[in-house]
């Protein structure tokens, strides 16, 4: 292609090509392009809003923008490995060891009994879960004093337009056709002057569903939609960071395609990374959700988000602890998170996993007092996929991060090292091992002590049966914490049966395991559908912006 | 003495455990006991519960000063709160002992303390603070059932006059009233919501008690009509207060001047009648009146006989004028209160002096007490005085320097001062509360392998050792050792033991010859002959 023919064909072909050149010439290099590995696909699609046809004459041609490289992940970061081989060694040396001496035992009598074994195990499950509800409860106890950054409208409305950076923000889509309207609107309704807004809907290329509906769809100027080719793993993570290298804000935010942002956020968060050192290179808004009511499901769900993100995470923002990511709403120096490799497209909790690597590095997270309102999910099949999605992800992120505790341990300090085991590692755990202690207690209820009683000796069994009754109850007026930080008032009554959430809760993290034991489902990507409750209050926002063309992505036209 | 021995029991009792604790008395004093009783000197001397007081009396000392300065806005007048309930001479003894009024007075200042800031503020926390103090009450004396419940219906109350403003994030809640829902039903949300969010907690200590009773006695009521607990122990039928509800009135206020002092009940009284009028029971105000209800409580317990309380006033003598000191942090309160009125004085000389003055009166009327007799202290002297506790506790010394070794069979019940007083070792105890050791002991002590055995035998007071064990042939092996004042001990001194758990005497201390068997049984024939005549 000439240059003659190049200055004709449209912004996105130019992008392509410019692409495609970027790969020839590493490759004549003898060398992969460093964002050109298999993790970061190159072979993507930028489609512009076309301004010749766009009646606004405020929207101008943009150059095409360049493509900024993210550094490598390292393998020992990523999680396309479930185990490391080290872990793999330890894990066999455990497992040995202990068939070994319990074989012993069995020929000669020598060494510690089964019942030994169990007993000790149930043992360490009752101290694991007395750290976990105490963690806890600190948090919750510490997040009224916590010193979120708050900003007030009058605050951000302070700051000139051209003070304002690029701010770039992406928006993973697969198959969010239903709700595709309504995410646009409320991304126009972001009080941030377009000229300086880059919102990047990246989009795979075999979904037809949200390219239909795109197509049909009217875009403003700040909209741009790349395409993502569809190569494995199909996670989001990858989507993300396709898009953050087309990024060309100073800082970059994900919202999910269900978001609903407080139109003031991207100001808050400038003006909560001006007032931060540069360590900061994260600030998380606080996510909740806009259809509580919808079922006992959602009344659950919204508690339990609110307690997380009300109380829990501004519980670790005060201790200075690593905070695991919301998925969304989390707003990034995207220079910072460049360097940091991005997101692990093979994580499927890539949010918490970054979150984690922000803390290694030294960086740091802040909470931000801003919401973004997503949709409960409402029908339990579909909560279990998304749920089941987070614990692998959790589990994926803790295995990572503990191939090497040592190092981890010095990369974070006694502190934060406990901090990541008890907010990580042994909360998701309890999730597993919770129904083996439902079990007991039923058994203990339905056929006396006599079955159980030998697992328990005394001062566990009383220690156990203490946490067992205070650490529920404890349990349960924190969710109703949440739900009085926020004025769920009347999800309260609700909250006295959430035993039965907690009983979803391990469904889930048992799916997880087992998705994570098999190869083929490791790295699956479980999807949620968005969409399933329409929005009263959305209804105000459906008019149609009669402010750009439809457009029409690249090779449809 | 009873607390010291709980809390010894579930450590060292012969069937340690928490069942040690049993279901008469509540058990957060004896739990907060378990860090001290371990160590000897601390147990015998009394300071591992004491101590527990001790830490209780400043916690109150401080929650009186943070009351009466949330609602009177003036360090000075929470100064004089304090100073009034700090000194008072009751309170300071109290202090000193082992028993569980401090504890539960400090537990439920901190409640209303929170609950006052709560009812200002609308925080959360705040009211789970409250209702952290509030469980702590309840496992503490039965009268903060009474405040458990009358604060659950504080917070109702609070909650419906001045409902909590949804956060403007909380789109669920404001979308309710902007669908023109009544205001009604958002107050009757933010109520079930906050007493829920109170009451789970709040409440939950009383619940555990009653599940707790089920499990350890298979009846959840048992510390109300357990053996033990009833009231009929403790309150004669014939007592004056019983159906009669001006003397029990007339009783309870005696109980509360003698503890405080009728000056500093006449400022409270004022104090009181101020803070009602300027208040006019806006919800803020409300919380710090859940006190003084507990007068109430008391009166009618007094009124239906379900506990005992004597005044010198009314029934001559002194017996539980403890109860009156509950009172004491209210009226600290509404001193403070009344003194806090002085801001209004424009001259800062004038209000200086005014709060001097009214600290001053708090040690004039502590000083009045002291003049006048600490009832307190006079009950607990006079108690120890009386011929049973002197005879309890001289048994009790030549137990510590007879006993042997060796499991000894001894009623708790009623004979707590000899208990603690001998220094046995309580492993070696088998009491009423040693499981599955008691009956099969009472019924064959020499196959449970009994060594010693205690019994009281106190006419119209016999315990059950006596009942089971005296005049039978139960004691035909065991030699009559001790017998004064009403209280029996006995040795064994056969050689029929079976238990496989006891240790071998030391020689020649406990090995019987059968001469020793036959001046034994003699002595024993001899001692039942003296006690019920010999027969005609």
């Amino acid at each position: 292609v000439t240059q003659e023919q190049k200055d004709t064909l449209p912004s996105a072909m130019s992008v392509l090509l410019t692409l495609a050149a970027g790969d020839r010439a590493a490759r004549d290099a003898g060398r992969a392009a460093p964002w050109a590995s298999d993790d970061h696909a190159t072979d993507v699609t930028l489609v512009l809003p076309r301004p010749d046809q766009n009646p606004l004459s405020r929207i101008r041609r943009r150059s095409v923008p360049p493509v900024t490289p993210i550094m490598p992940l390292a393998d020992s970061l990523s999680a396309r490995e479930l185990l490391s081989r080290g872990q793999a060694v330890t894990m066999a040396a455990c497992l040995t060891t202990v068939a070994g001496l319990l074989a012993l035992r069995l020929a000669t009598g020598i060494g510690p009994s089964p019942l030994n074994w169990a007993q000790a195990a149930v043992a360490v499950v009752t101290v694991m879960y007395i750290a976990v509800v105490g963690f806890r409860l600190l948090l919750v106890l510490a997040a009224p004093r916590a010193d979120v950054l708050d900003f007030s409208r009058e605050q951000v409305q302070a700051i000139e337009d051209v003070d304002l950076p690029v701010y770039t923000v992406l928006v993973p889509l697969y198959r969010e056709e239903n709700v595709l309207r309504t995410l646009v609107d409320k991304l126009s309704d972001l009080n941030y002057p377009p000229s300086r807004l880059q919102i990047l809907l990246l989009i795979e290329e075999d979904d037809e569903l949200t390219r239909k509906a795109l197509r049909r769809m009217a875009l403003e100027e700040q909209f741009e939609v790349l395409v993502i080719p569809p190569r494995n793993p199909r996670t989001k993570p990858k989507a993300c960071n396709e898009g953050l290298r087309h990024a060309r804000g100073e800082f970059c935010v994900i919202f999910d395609a269900e978001d609903r942002p407080e139109p003031d956020q991207l100001r808050k968060a400038v003006a909560a990374f001006r007032s931060e050192p540069e360590w900061v290179v994260c600030v998380q808004a606080e996510l909740q959700y806009w259809n509580p009511w919808t079922n006992w499901l959602t009344r659950f769900f919204a508690a339990e988000y609110a307690l997380n993100f009300s109380l829990v995470l501004r519980g670790l923002d005060k201790f200075g602890l690593p905070i695991p990511l919301g998925g969304t709403s989390n707003h990034f120096r995207t220079d910072a998170i460049r360097q940091l490799g991005g997101w692990d497209p093979f994580n499927v909790a890539e949010d918490a996993d970054l979150g984690m690597r922000i803390a290694r590095r030294g960086w740091s997270v802040r909470m931000m007092a801003s919401v973004t309102e997503e949709e409960a999910n409402s029908k339990v099949g579909n909560w279990i996929r998304q749920r089941s999605r987070w614990i692998k992800g959790y589990f994926q992120t803790w295995l990572v991060h503990m191939r090497s505790p040592w190092q981890l341990w010095r990369e974070l300090g006694t502190r934060q090292f406990i901090g990541l085991q008890l907010t990580i590692g042994f909360a998701t755990l309890s999730g597993l091992v919770n129904p083996v202690f439902w079990a007991l207690t039923c058994l203990y209820l339905v056929a006396g002590p006599g079955p159980i009683s030998p697992f328990f000796p005394p001062p566990v069994l009383i220690t156990g049966l203490l946490t067992m009754v205070i650490g529920n109850l404890l349990m349960i007026e924190a969710m109703m914490a949440g739900c009085m930080a926020r004025g769920l008032h009347r999800a309260l009554r609700s909250m006295l049966l959430v035993p039965v959430y907690w009983g979803l809760m391990s469904l889930a993290a048992y799916k997880a395991l087992l998705q994570l034991l098999r190869p083929s489902r490791r790295h699956y990507w479980e999807l949620t559908t968005h969409g399933l409750v329409s929005d009263p209050g959305a209804a105000q926002h459906m008019q149609p912006h009669a402010v750009a063309e439809p457009i029409a992505l690249a090779g449809e036209q | 003495v009873s607390h010291l021995l709980i809390s010894r029991r579930v450590l060292f009792a012969s069937t340690p455990g928490l069942a040690q604790l049993g279901a008469v008395w509540l058990p957060l004093p004896h739990l907060l006991g378990l860090p001290f009783v371990w160590v000897n000197s601390w147990y015998f001397s009394g300071f591992a519960e004491s101590v527990v007081s001790m830490a209780a009396y400043v916690a109150s000392v401080r929650y009186a000063y943070l009351i009466t300065k949330t609602i009177t806005d003036s360090k000075a007048a929470g100064l004089v709160a304090a100073v009034f309930f700090g000194v008072n001479p009751n309170v300071l003894y109290m202090q000193t002992t082992g028993m569980s009024e401090l504890l539960l007075i400090a537990a439920v200042a901190a409640s209303v303390f929170y609950l006052t800031r709560w009812s200002k503020s609308g925080q959360y926390m705040e009211l789970a603070a409250a209702a952290c103090a509030a469980l702590l009450a309840s496992l503490t004396r039965y009268e903060a059932w009474v405040y458990c419940v009358e604060a659950t219906l504080v917070v109702a109350y609070v909650a419906w006059r001045r409902p909590a403003v949804a956060p403007v994030s909380a789109k669920g809640e404001l979308r309710t009233r902007r669908a023109g829902r009544t205001s009604l039903l958002a107050r009757y949300r933010s109520m079930e919501a906050n007493v829920i969010y109170f009451a789970l907690i709040g409440l939950s200590g009383i619940v555990a008690w009653v599940i707790w009773n089920a499990i350890i006695f298979s009846d959840p009521l048992y510390f109300q009509t357990g053996p033990f607990a009833k009231p009929s122990l403790w309150v004669s039928r014939t007592d004056p207060m019983i159906g009669h509800l001006t003397i029990a009135a007339k009783t309870y206020f005696y109980a509360v001047t003698d503890n405080t002092g009728l000056p500093a009940l006449g400022l409270a009284v004022a104090g009181m009648v101020i803070y009602l009028f300027r208040t006019r029971l806006r919800p803020e105000s409300v919380p710090v009146l859940t006190i003084t209800v507990i007068a109430g409580f008391y009166v009618y317990a007094l009124y239906s006989g379900q506990r005992p309380l004597d005044v010198i006033q009314v029934q001559g003598n002194l017996y539980n004028i403890r109860f009156g000191i509950l009172m004491v942090l209210p009226i600290a309160v509404f001193i403070g209160y009344l003194t806090g009125q002085l801001a209004v004085v424009r001259w800062r000389w004038l209000r200086t002096a005014g709060f001097a003055a009214a600290s001053l009166a708090g040690v004039a009327c502590a000083l009045l007490i002291v003049r006048s007799g600490i009832d307190t202290y006079t009950e607990a002297t006079t108690f120890r005085s009386g011929q049973v506790q002197r005879a309890e506790t001289a048994v009790g010394l030549w137990l510590q320097t007879h006993y042997t070794g060796g499991k000894v069979l001894m009623e708790s019940f009623g004979n707590e001062t000899a208990t603690y007083s001998s220094r046995l070792p309580l492993g070696d105890v088998i009491y009423e509360g040693s499981f599955r050791q008691w009956q099969p002991a009472l019924t064959n002590p020499v196959s449970s392998g009994i060594r010693w055995i205690f019994m009281r035998d106190i006419p119209g007071n016999q315990d059950e050792v006596y009942t089971d064990l005296y005049g039978t042939a139960k004691l035909d092996d065991y030699l009559l050792v001790y017998n004064r004042g009403g209280e029996r001990v006995y040795k064994f001194t056969g050689s029929r033991l079976t238990s496989p758990t006891l240790t071998s005497p030391p020689e020649g201390k406990l090995g019987a010859s059968r001469d020793r068997v036959k001046r034994h049984r003699h002595r024993v024939r001899h001692d039942r002959l003296v006690r019920h005549g010999a027969p005609q």
